[in-house]
């Protein structure tokens, strides 16, 4: 940080009353959606103060404080359309376009790849610290006999994939039938939270059931081989290269 | 549609600005308070430590005002995670809580697994290390057998060392203890079967902990990695409730390498050919047969146990031999049974549970039940040090490994 940098309660303050009157100019439908995304530019701001924000804990927060605007988002989206076009407010199509909205970011890519969207990143994310502990060769580095290894671990990494993708679209379906439980018994949804917490009682619920699936749960573990496999492989080829026995265990000490 | 006048989603832009303004408000002064937190101190009750042997610790808490007749507690936890969690928060604090019953509590921190480790197995552990604590704290309690409290994977440890030493324990509390890890709605179990163990061991050396925190995330991911920081949010403006999510965050992320033959042992017998429950485990050459534990046994387990299940603990009651049998169903989670409110409570019921099955009756039940006697056992502790004890362990043994003693 020099000098110029505001104080945090200078800068928090500043900071919250930007992204407050954009939203309320996006939601009354005077502007377009607020270009910054509101978590993202926090987390920016602190990305030099991680070390003061008790470890990984901030970034966790804010990430996932960013996870819960971007539900937000797409409600507003939704609302904003709905106020533009002068119709009366819809509840339910609100509700269909917002899900239509989540479940778009669940669509396979060009190559017809699925991914899980953003709520499952943080288990990414942990994965991600698996494999750096156990030794992943960076990738400019891998020696040519371990590409066949590492192929098969990106595969066994989109396998996995897409059974989270597929626990997601699950939960989609489990979300609109509980919304319509509800409804029914005479109960609706008023609050972003509320609909926040109800997807995640859907999500767990449809992950639960998958989880125990052969197919859910021998993606998990050839993900564990495919991994193992990719370890040896660049071991041996890093100990071929250099023209001596392969190294013990990588992940030791 | 029920009711055209209340569709199932009712939010509009007013309430959706003002929702959104409160989360960024809160989400920008919480992270200023986390910023400026400073460093939050777990496992902050006065402790001694009285022994150490490689990586492991035993730490002796002294009451304030022992209750006589109780004997000494020793604690055993699991080799994953780290037994911080038995003295989270000052508030909510286990050992705190025995303490205050008047119990003297040993504590068993097996410290963090390097590479010098790799070769440890399940009989290290059992019969090498947790043997010569149990001799360190019988020495400075006049030999007699003491109580043992295994937590999560430390219970199971504990039953082993119960069942292969039932003299040396007067009473045995098994704490959210797997015994049987084959029930089906053991999420953790029916991962864990397919894995090629084998391949992971012998691929890696030690387990990283990272692995392990990746499992246990991933059993509920969309609470553990996510809601709960959106749920942190609430909390925010409340600096105790901060530190408190601190030290559990801390902990959870804690998670020590685990020694590559003992984790692969583990995971064979326990988890994928189900020994302990067949009778089919054998340490150091011998056998671990749970019908040789007759001594009280208290099997506490929780409803709502995500880890491990009721149903994997339960069983515990049809293996052993004990004639004083007891469970308590502790209302909540695997972390609850230490942190929450009802887990308060805990602690004077293990104590009372003790304090009904006084000190010296016990020693003379243990006798009986096994046939060794607990005054044989006493005799043979409280004759010699615990050093002799220890190279006593070795001969029997006869493996000696490199720079660390043998079991």
């Amino acid at each position: 940080m020099t000098d110029d940098t505001p104080s945090y309660d200078a800068w928090a303050r500043q900071w919250l009353a930007g992204q407050q009157q954009a939203w309320q100019a996006w939601l009354g439908g005077a502007a377009a959606a607020p270009a910054v995304d509101p978590a993202h530019a926090l987390g920016a701001w602190l990305g030099g103060e991680q070390a003061a924000l008790g470890g990984a804990l901030g970034a966790r927060l804010v990430a996932q404080g960013q996870q819960f605007l971007q539900l937000a988002e797409a409600l507003g989206e939704g609302l904003t359309a709905q106020l533009q076009s002068g119709d009366p407010p819809d509840g339910q199509a609100l509700f269909d376009t917002t899900v239509a909205r989540v479940r778009a970011t669940l669509a396979p890519d060009a190559d017809g790849l699925a991914h899980p969207a953003g709520a499952l990143d943080g288990l990414l994310e942990e994965w991600q610290k698996v494999a750096a502990r156990s030794g992943l060769p960076p990738l400019p580095g891998v020696p040519p006999e371990a590409v066949p290894a590492l192929t098969a671990y990106a595969a066994a990494l989109q396998a996995y994939g897409a059974c989270l993708a597929q626990v997601q679209h699950d939960a989609l379906d489990r979300l609109q039938r509980e919304l319509n439980d509800q409804h029914m018994a005479g109960g609706s949804i008023t609050s972003l939270r509320a609909l926040y917490d109800l997807w995640v009682d859907a999500s767990e619920a449809a992950y639960a059931e998958r989880a125990t699936t052969p197919a859910f749960v021998a993606a998990q573990a050839d993900l564990a081989h495919a991994l193992c496999r990719l370890h040896r492989a660049g071991l041996a080829g890093a100990a071929g290269g250099a023209g001596k026995a392969a190294p013990p265990e990588a992940a030791d000490g | 549609m029920a009711d055209d006048q209340a569709p199932p989603l009712r939010v509009d832009a007013a309430a959706l600005l003002a929702e959104v303004q409160q989360f960024q408000q809160r989400l920008a002064q919480g992270v200023g308070l986390l910023r400026d937190l400073g460093p939050v101190a777990v496992a902050a009750t006065p402790r001694a430590a009285i022994y150490r042997e490689d990586k492991l610790t035993l730490y002796h808490y002294r009451p304030e005002t022992p209750r006589p007749g109780l004997g000494p507690l020793l604690i055993v936890y699991a080799l994953v995670n780290r037994p911080t969690m038995t003295d989270l928060q000052p508030d909510r604090s286990l050992i705190r809580g025995l303490l205050a019953a008047g119990l003297e509590v040993y504590l068993v921190d097996w410290g963090y697994p390097d590479a010098d480790d790799r070769g440890l197995t399940l009989d290290h552990y059992v019969n090498g290390y947790l043997d010569r604590c149990v001799d360190r704290v019988a020495a400075r309690h006049a030999g007699a057998p003491l109580n043992l409290l295994g937590i999560c994977q430390g219970g199971t440890l504990s039953l082993c060392y119960a069942a292969l030493h039932p003299e040396r324990v007067a009473r045995l509390v098994t704490m959210v203890t797997p015994v049987d890890f084959h029930t089906p709605d053991n999420l953790l179990g029916t991962w864990v079967r397919p894995l090629d163990i084998d391949l992971l061991v012998d691929s890696l050396g030690n387990i990283p902990g990272e692995w392990l925190n990746w499992v246990f995330l991933a059993l509920k991911p969309f609470r553990l990695t996510g809601q709960k920081y959106v749920d942190l949010v609430d909390l925010l403006d409340d600096p105790e409730a901060v530190r408190n999510f601190v030290r559990m965050e801390q902990w959870i992320f804690d998670s020590p390498d685990q020694a590559g033959e003992a984790f692969r042992q583990f995971v064979k017998e326990c988890f994928q050919q189900n020994a302990l429950v067949r009778g089919t485990l054998e340490l150091g050459g011998r056998r671990v047969d749970l019908g040789r534990i007759t001594m009280p046994l208290l099997n506490i387990y929780a409803s709502a146990d995500h880890l491990v299940p009721p149903s994997a603990s339960r069983p515990l009651r049809d293996l052993v031999a004990s004639t004083d049998y007891s469970e308590r169903v502790f209302r909540g989670g695997h972390i609850g049974i230490y942190v929450s409110a009802r887990a308060r409570r805990l602690p004077a019921e293990i104590a009372a549970w003790i304090a009904e099955r006084g000190a010296d009756d016990a020693v003379t039940k243990v006798g009986k039940g096994t046939g060794k006697g607990a005054g044989k056992s006493a005799g043979k502790s409280a004759g010699k040090s615990a050093g002799e004890k220890s190279g006593q362990g070795a001969a029997k043994s006869g493996r000696k490994r490199a720079g660390r003693k043998a079991p």
